[in-house]
């Protein structure tokens, strides 16, 4: 995960950034599970128990809701549903055991996967939360049946 | 692993809860933290905290937040190594209403014998801006000794952080 954040390949999660930084940004995904009860799953591959990513609703002080955020640590993941199919079991999980009746995404303008993914998850687009991140665009999922 | 609970006479030691961090922002945002390295956004001392948090399952130690008896937040202890640290670290961060009264001395030796008991490391040293006298002369009661040789954490020199090494074989 640290070589993640310090690749060119992390660059629409803060990145690139020094080991330091990456450090405090993966100690803070598991410190968040302490503090707020929920936090960023690891994506492992069932058939070798490689870890091939993250997913979760991600909530740093700074925010003012939870952000359902993924991510797969090498390109060579993508384009095989994984995380489509890690997200569709996360955001079903977050809606059975939260009382939330909606989460956002952020976004990036240029990260096409990653938009092409918010759209099959069901999230739609937000224009009236602002992003905290530059370059951002707001999708939200809502809940479609009663809790 | 969860942050075991210490008790000392008059403290109790466990791990943070999200009520600590409001005064920490506060504390971190302030001039109290130059020693630091800050003053630190809210944003930065997030990741800061809650890292320090997640240590605990990632690395089996990590901070304690320190309260009274009755529960009133006082600070932090934590036993920490970043990966900019050579070494592992005990640090300490008090609000400015909690100085005077021995709370910091009284948690730190508590988490010591935690270190000692428990966690068993190589080496635990503290790195202490120059300038911090406060916190020099903690370390120094504590029993820790200046180590004029130690490896220093990358970005800091000589002229502007000590290192005080602690020493395990004591109890």
């Amino acid at each position: 995960m640290l070589a993640f954040l310090a690749s060119d390949h992390g660059r629409f999660y803060g990145g690139p950034m020094d080991r330091l930084q990456g450090w405090e940004k993966f100690g803070a995904y598991v410190g968040q599970w302490i503090l707020r009860g929920y936090g960023m799953f690891a994506i492992t591959l069932r058939d070798t128990g490689t870890t091939i990513g993250m997913a979760g609703p991600y909530h740093p002080g700074s925010f003012p809701e939870p952000e359902m955020s993924w991510l797969l640590t090498q390109p060579t993941y993508q384009g095989q549903g994984f995380a489509s199919e890690a997200c569709a079991a996360v955001v079903a999980h977050l809606f059975e055991t939260q009382p939330w009746d909606s989460f956002v995404s952020f976004i990036h303008r240029d990260n096409a996967p990653s938009r092409a993914l918010a759209l099959r998850l069901g999230a739609v687009y937000d224009g009236e939360t602002p992003s905290p991140f530059a370059d951002c665009e707001t999708y939200r999922h809502h809940r479609t049946e009663a809790p | 692993m969860p942050a075991p609970v210490l008790s000392t006479p008059r403290l109790r030691l466990r791990g943070h809860e999200m009520a600590d961090l409001e005064p920490l922002y506060q504390l971190l945002e302030s001039d109290r933290a130059r020693f630091m390295g800050g003053p630190f956004s809210r944003r930065d001392s997030w990741f800061w905290i809650a890292s320090e948090v997640g240590s605990w399952d990632l690395k089996g130690h990590g901070s304690w937040g320190i309260e009274t008896l009755e529960g009133t937040f006082l600070g932090q202890v934590g036993v920490n190594q970043p990966e900019h640290y050579p070494e592992l670290e005990i640090g300490w961060v008090f609000l400015e209403a909690a100085e005077g009264k021995g709370y910091a001395q009284e948690a730190a030796t508590a988490v010591l014998e935690w270190v000692r008991r428990d966690l068993h490391p190589k080496s635990l040293v503290s790195y202490i801006d120059i300038e911090n006298n406060r916190s020099i002369a903690l370390a120094q009661r504590l029993g820790a000794t200046l180590d004029p040789a130690a490896p220093m954490p990358e970005g800091d020199t000589p002229e502007d952080t000590v290192v005080y090494r602690h020493h395990m074989e004591a109890v």
